[in-house]
């Protein structure tokens, strides 16, 4: 379900040119192909975070030109490029209640008419949850849950978005590696089977080594 | 009104007497205020003073363009002390704050003037003193909005970031923080009118009934402000909020305030 133009040429799911940012960070050109499953590594400072915020135009860029499946970010419909290029940061949030209340919470702030149900079936919210090394009681109250299972929760509610391209800030820094491993494999293959692009920040080296396709390496930090 | 108790300038300067009561806690309890205190009483009581000798002018020289001048002067003072309070505002959220502010006033106090009073506007002996009363219980209820607002975005930072990376609209995402912080602001003055006449008699009918006004006069008078503040602070607040909001992202549903200097003074 992509509602942009995606333009004949099989273009990148992201691709950049000339990209500076912050006035500190001067990015190598780059692409990340449509499909697959692209890891962005680099030091602290590097401005990988930075970089998915200018995916999603949270941030501006400096100069230099993104495109999303062709289409230049600058003009598309700032919407329309989020929910289609949908970011889970590294700070978990998740609402007070149970986790089925914040699956609904979260697709109702982004419905189109908030009042309709927008809601999944429980069975859905539980593949996904399974999906996200999650299998929770969807009654269970999400203030009663670890670190851990919170950023999986969290993770879990952005994956059932399905959206063209998944962007994950640091997965699995709350998470045991053997845990890290099985959910970001299940992610990799979910996102490869239903065509979704999957792009992850992270440090994790058996990970990388594990599920990534293709590795975007942004260096040391940028300019002090 | 002949007998009302004038205060001889002798006796009335023992109240400040009174004071040293609040030194001596303040001392004892190592409140290091006592500074505060003093610089609080001298200016209430410079400016009270400046009050009374330009109420002595204007309502001698009755005329609606000094009433008029007056007010204004009272709208963009109270706007004064919220900027002051609230320094993290940008250009266009401190617009809306005063023409909150300003518009709420002046339409509460004309309602008050010329439907419920049935007076005409060129009497400052009416229109100043309840346009004060108006003015300044807005300004607090501005105050308290408004850090009720900063204190919601501030602590809600992950879930404003974690909305917006999802695509939702800035306005969906703040609304609940405006209505809260609405909510906080109103209230106090609601709260106010439960134990009105139980545990307290307000300000203004105590003045009234000082000066000699028959208490059921100043029952109605008391009721009539005690709603006409409450509309003003709860008009100003949604104003204020519901514009400002709007100035802190753009039009590429981007935050264009940082949330470290969101609630600064």
């Amino acid at each position: 379900m992509l509602l942009f133009n995606v333009d004949a040429h099989n273009s990148p799911a992201f691709a950049i040119t000339g990209l500076t940012a912050r006035d500190s960070i001067t990015y190598p050109d780059v692409e990340i192909p449509r499909n697959k499953v692209s890891f962005i590594v680099g030091e602290s400072g590097s401005g990988k975070t930075t970089l998915l915020r200018l995916f999603n135009q949270t941030e501006t860029q400096t100069s230099g030109i993104i495109r999303f499946f062709g289409n230049d970010v600058s003009t598309m419909d700032i919407t329309t490029l989020r929910i289609n290029a949908v970011l889970c940061g590294q700070k978990v949030f998740l609402f007070n209640g149970t986790i089925r209340e914040n699956f609904n919470e979260f697709r109702r702030y982004v419905a189109a008419n908030p009042k309709e149900s927008n809601s999944l079936s429980d069975e859905t919210m539980r593949k996904f949850l399974s999906i996200c090394c999650a299998e929770q009681d969807l009654d269970k109250d999400c203030e009663n849950l670890s670190g851990g299972e919170r950023a999986r929760v969290f993770i879990a509610i952005h994956l059932a978005f399905t959206p063209a391209v998944l962007m994950l800030d640091e997965p699995t820094s709350a998470l045991d590696t053997e845990t890290a491993m099985t959910m970001m494999k299940n992610i990799a293959s979910y996102c490869s089977e239903n065509e979704m692009t999957l792009i992850v920040i992270s440090h994790d080296r058996k990970v990388i080594d594990a599920v990534a396709d293709n590795i975007v390496d942004l260096g040391g930090k940028k300019n002090g | 009104m002949a007998d009302v108790i004038e205060l001889s300038i002798i006796n009335f300067a023992l109240i400040y007497l009174l004071l040293l009561i609040i030194v001596a806690v303040m001392k004892r309890s190592r409140i290091d205020q006592t500074k505060t205190l003093m610089v609080a009483c001298l200016r209430m009581t410079v400016q009270l003073v400046l009050a009374g000798f330009i109420l002595t002018f204007v309502f001698d020289n009755p005329s609606p363009w000094i009433t008029a001048v007056y007010i204004l002067i009272m709208i963009l003072f109270a706007s004064y002390l919220v900027m002051n309070n609230n320094r993290w505002l940008n250009r266009r959220f401190k617009i809306y704050v005063i023409s909150a502010i300003g518009l709420s006033g002046v339409f509460v106090l004309l309602f008050f003037v010329l439907v419920v009073m049935n007076t005409d506007l060129l009497n400052p002996r009416y229109m100043i003193p309840l346009a004060g009363m108006i003015i300044g219980n807005s300004m607090t209820g501005m105050m308290l909005g408004l850090k009720a607002f900063s204190t919601e975005l501030t602590s809600n930072r992950d879930r404003i970031d974690a909305l917006l990376n999802i695509g939702s609209p800035p306005k969906r995402i703040m609304n609940p923080f405006v209505n809260k912080a609405t909510e906080f602001a109103m209230m106090p003055t609601i709260n106010s009118m439960l134990g009105m006449g139980i545990i307290s008699l307000p300000g203004m009918m105590t003045g009234q009934i000082i000066s000699g006004t028959a208490p059921m006069v100043a029952v109605l008078y008391q009721i009539a402000i005690l709603i006409a503040i409450a509309v003003a602070v709860c008009m100003t607040v949604f104003i204020a909020l519901n514009m400002g909001y709007k100035t802190l992202y753009n039009d590429r549903d981007q935050m264009t305030v940082s949330f470290s200097d969101i609630g600064k003074r």
